[in-house]
């Protein structure tokens, strides 16, 4: 098994990267969206490869109707890809997860870079098999020497994520479930500029990506070419002693409110966001936890946590004065009415509270 | 009947209404229609208004299956069904101010508010469940059918879905397991021409979806989805072969989708008189008018709208009054 504290996988330096890595990120510093982000960085790679093609339901848009390509995925992360590189690499597809998947996986076993766009994240279930018996397993399949085809350079990207009304099955988290499958490589982008350089990143990986786009980052802005991290670096996006708060996605915001709202009170708390659970950068948190002594994790997939919490216990035990402090929704399916979802995830208030409580109780 | 080959259009079938297509058949269809339509109609204002959060899939213009299939249904039998199934529940019998109070989040709500539009659930009424994941009505339904097999209750279950959702493995594979156990299935079939945006005959390979259900060995056949005395005659078929233990049927029901795939569609993808055109042909209410209204007059399919009217609008009022759903 490869050693996941590494934060620069060696599978993720491969020549394909290295080429693309070639083509600069713009270095305007002109806001774009979240969205304008991953569809740069999806622009950028299938420019620079050939091999890079688009697939999933609707990526174009209107395929046998009286207008193709307008569409874009449901989230518009694809619009304007078809008229730039054609039906033959944006490929829309029937409603077929499971197929798509394997597909996908048997097109990154011979020669392309598939980028599968799965919708919403919940529909990842509805491809269980080729997820988790074929893609995550393809090294035993396939053969995992150097030159062998159990390497797969494919990327699925999906959105996530409560706070838009979508009921129970089109809001679940997935990268808890992810997690458990060491050989699929997972980034959670909470900024335009990770949104572009991990999902660039992925594409050059030559091993599996999945990335999870929380649906209420899609609209956010910001600069397109950020503060550069490394694949697999976590960010300390505010530095604090009392507490260190771990956040991805959609809750890095709310984390950061949350820490704002306690500075007030005395108590500073050093948000990280890891970036990329796996791999998870144990050194960049390790040595928070170092200088605060308490760890608390918000997230909305409470799996997730729980691993996450459990890796950083297992190499960091001896740095924790209390016990880890998750801050996750209550058991069962994300609901549909606002007054019911809003309480659901957790917000700026419910995590301010808990960190209040670990920080004077523990 | 020879195999189809080619999918069907909807408005198509200018056939008289069956000779046991009653008045009170009649009666009761129109009912439904009218409910239906005002319903999605009131859904969409409300929608646009503000009042229902997230977004909404209306089944305007997919009145006819809806009010086809409850009609020729009995008591006890289940009916699973899609992300479009408001017009289902209604035409289940589904009290629509709790449903009008489900999508606006109400605490009054069929399922509390905690399901919205996506999840509606009657089971009293029949309706096992709506469903968001594409093709997952079907093995459900087949699964309500298994149930109602081995319990020897005689009722049948049937799914309703989309030309999306047959291109998904878990509906070929509840087809193969209808045929295997020779389950009291009914697959009803709503091709609208669209899976979102795209085409159903891009999809399928221009295939005729009952000719595919055919190859697995169920009863198959297409029905023009705008008559709603031509889907009670075929939902009515299937129902008595289902009970007489002579296994699966498949329906594909050609049907116009009058609105966007969702309350978001711009409907880029479609020609600009499309819309206008099925309008035209395939309206499941003028369809009704032209062929199967037997011998109600203008009066009485006034008067019967008038009170379907009052019913959704009264509806709405109460549903909009009701407190929100809250932790």
């Amino acid at each position: 098994m490869t050693d996941r504290t590494e934060p620069s996988s060696a599978a993720c330096s491969s020549a394909g990267y290295s080429s693309l890595g070639a083509s600069p990120a713009d270095p305007s510093a002109e806001p774009v969206t979240y969205r304008a982000a991953l569809t740069r960085a999806l622009d950028d790679a299938m420019a620079a490869d050939a091999g890079v093609v688009v697939i999933g339901e609707d990526v174009a848009g209107g395929a046998g109707a009286a207008a193709q390509g307008g569409t874009g995925g449901a989230f518009g992360v694809t619009a304007g890809l078809y008229d730039r590189f054609g039906a033959e690499r944006v490929i829309d597809t029937p409603i077929a997860e499971s197929a798509m998947l394997s597909m996908a996986a048997g097109a990154a076993a011979t020669g392309l870079r598939p980028v599968v766009d799965l919708m919403f994240a919940d529909f990842a279930h509805v491809a269980a098999d080729p997820l988790v018996n074929h893609i995550a397993q393809a090294g035993a399949l396939f053969g995992d020497a150097p030159g062998q085809a159990g390497h797969l350079p494919l990327v699925i990207r999906a959105a996530f994520g409560a706070g838009d009304r979508s009921g129970a099955q089109h809001s679940q988290p997935l990268h808890g479930a992810l997690l458990r499958l060491p050989a699929i490589r997972l980034a959670l982008p909470a900024t335009p500029a990770d949104a572009y350089a991990l999902l660039t990143h992925a594409i050059a990986c030559a091993e599996p990506v999945v990335v999870l786009e929380h649906k209420r980052l899609y609209d956010t802005t910001g600069p397109l070419a950020g503060d550069a991290l490394p694949w697999g670096r976590a960010r300390v996006v505010r530095a604090g002693r009392d507490a260190t708060l771990l956040a991805v996605a959609g809750q890095v915001a709310p984390a950061l409110d949350a820490a704002e709202r306690l500075s007030g009170h005395g108590i500073e708390v050093e948000v990280v966001d890891p970036r990329t659970l796996n791999p998870l950068d144990l050194g960049t948190l390790t040595a928070s936890l170092a200088r605060t002594g308490r760890l608390a994790i918000t997230d909305e997939d409470r799996c997730a946590a729980e691993i996450v919490a459990g890796r950083l216990a297992e190499t960091a035990f001896a740095l924790l004065q209390a016990p880890p402090c998750l801050i996750c929704p209550a058991p069962g399916p994300v609901p549909f009415a606002p007054g019911l979802e809003d309480a659901w995830a957790p917000d700026a208030p419910r995590i301010a509270e808990a960190l209040r409580r670990l920080c004077t109780d523990g | 009947m020879p195999a189809p080959t080619s999918q069907p259009t909807p408005g198509s079938d200018q056939t008289p209404a069956p000779n046991d297509w009653t008045d009170a058949c009649a009666r009761a269809a129109w009912a439904g229609l009218v409910r239906c339509r005002r319903f999605e109609d009131a859904v969409m204002d409300a929608w646009r208004a503000g009042d229902i959060p997230g977004v909404v899939h209306v089944a305007t213009g997919q009145e006819a299956t809806a009010v086809g299939a409850a009609l020729a249904l009995a008591p006890g039998d289940m009916v699973t069904s899609t992300h479009r199934g408001h017009g289902h529940a209604l035409a289940l019998g589904t009290d629509p101010t709790a449903l009008m109070a489900e999508l606006m989040g109400r605490r009054t709500g069929l399922v509390a508010g905690r399901g919205g539009s996506k999840h509606l659930s009657d089971p009293e009424r029949g309706l096992l469940a709506t469903n968001a994941i594409v093709g997952a009505s079907v093995p459900l339904a087949a699964g309500a059918a298994l149930s109602a097999k081995t319990r020897q209750t005689g009722g049948v279950a049937l799914a309703f879905t989309g030309d999306g959702a047959t291109n998904q493995g878990a509906v070929f594979e509840a087809m193969v397991m209808a045929v295997a156990l020779a389950l009291p299935l009914i697959i009803l079939v709503e091709n609208n021409g669209y899976a979102q945006t795209t085409a159903s005959a891009y999809a399928s390979g221009g295939q005729s979806l009952a000719a595919r259900a055919r190859g697995f060995g169920l009863a198959a056949d297409t029905v023009d989805g705008s008559r709603v005395d031509l889907v009670w005659s075929a939902v009515s078929r299937a129902a008595d072969r289902a009970r007489l233990g002579l296994g699966p049927s498949f329906i594909e029901a050609a049907v116009g989708r009058l609105e966007g795939f969702f309350s978001l569609d711009a409907q880029a993808y479609r020609g600009a008189d499309e819309v206008a055109r099925l309008r035209a042909a395939a309206c499941p209410l003028a369809r009704f008018r032209a062929k199967a209204r037997g011998g109600l007059d203008d009066a009485t399919l006034a008067a019967i709208e008038t009170d379907q009217a009052d019913a959704v609008d009264a509806a709405l009022a109460a549903a909009r009054a009701a407190p929100p759903a809250g932790p």
